[in-house]
């Protein structure tokens, strides 16, 4: 839970690179516009995840998904971004995946170490 | 190995929000219950897709000056269909002068209403107002209390009713 009132707004410097990276080298960006667009920035989460957060309930579940997102951002008119975020969610996908697979592997090699140090323990 | 530690962690790293604080701001919200790994990256993400948009289109919409102000925002808000839900939190600004006229206007509506009553008794009109005045803070105050869960919403509206009157 947010305990102070700041933690419900984004990083300003965050959102600022953001914005840079989004308009031509040398557009400035006035100080009341940076602190608008965080704060838009902070409102969309919260509308977009209460989006979700009803297209999962409608289907009896209480943990929110990453298809009830994409969803959501037709329901919500941003179907422009659709394509991308599909795209980010299969690569954050593989990415997990290979992360976990890495350390099963850990695992399976200090498993495989403890093995032999018993063995020679043994002899 | 250290190939293979570094890769994994490239998808997280390739967003510039802190994932923490989304979450935060995604808690927040009474209704959620419980969050999924993907959900809270794919929010994250169209965050930062959100912000690229809002500040591309405001730019273009500026006649891409070279500068980026709010107000250029508050047009793109105000006419653009799918980001009506920031009309409330962003409103165009208003020169003081505007302000007085829009006060004086409403004035005159009202007064016009209610021209017989106040010269016939002036004890009976300040009753009324009072009246008026109580049901429109009691009105006040269930709004609060509906909204009273969502302190970011809350605020945001404080801030921009203050920046309607320079």
């Amino acid at each position: 839970m947010a305990e102070k009132l700041e933690d419900l707004n984004l990083p300003n410097a965050v959102v600022t690179r953001i914005v840079r990276e989004a308009l031509p080298d040398g557009v400035t960006v006035a100080k009341e516009a940076r602190a608008a667009v965080a704060k838009a920035a902070s409102i969309f989460i919260l509308y977009l995840t209460s989006s979700a957060n009803i297209i999962a309930k409608k289907s009896n579940r209480k943990t929110v998904s990453g298809q009830d997102v994409i969803q959501a951002m037709e329901d919500i008119e941003f179907d422009q971004f659709i394509a991308p975020l599909q795209e980010a969610l299969e690569n954050f996908k593989k990415n997990q995946k290979e992360k976990k697979d890495a350390s099963t592997k850990k695992k399976q090699q200090k498993k495989d170490e403890d093995d032999s140090g018993e063995i020679h323990e043994d002899e | 190995m250290s190939n293979q530690q570094t890769s994994p962690s490239k998808g997280i790293k390739e967003l510039r929000l802190p994932i923490s604080r989304v979450k935060t701001i995604m808690k927040s919200s009474p209704q959620v219950e419980a969050i999924g790994q993907d959900c809270l990256f794919l929010v994250a993400k169209a965050t930062e897709l959100f912000v690229h948009y809002l500040s591309e289109e405001s730019h273009q919409k500026s006649n891409k000056a070279g500068n980026l102000e709010y107000k250029h925002l508050a047009e793109v808000v105000q006419t653009n269909e799918t980001l009506e839900f920031l009309r409330e939190i962003m409103p165009r600004k208003i020169t003081v002068r505007q302000f007085k006229e829009m006060i004086d206007d409403k004035n005159s509506e009202s007064s016009s209403d209610s021209d017989t009553d106040s010269q016939s008794d002036s004890d009976s009109n300040s009753d009324s107002d009072d009246k008026v005045e109580n049901s429109s803070d009691s009105s006040h105050n269930d709004n609060d209390k509906k909204n009273g869960n969502n302190s970011l919403e809350d605020s945001s509206k404080d801030e921009s009713e203050e920046e309607t009157k320079p």
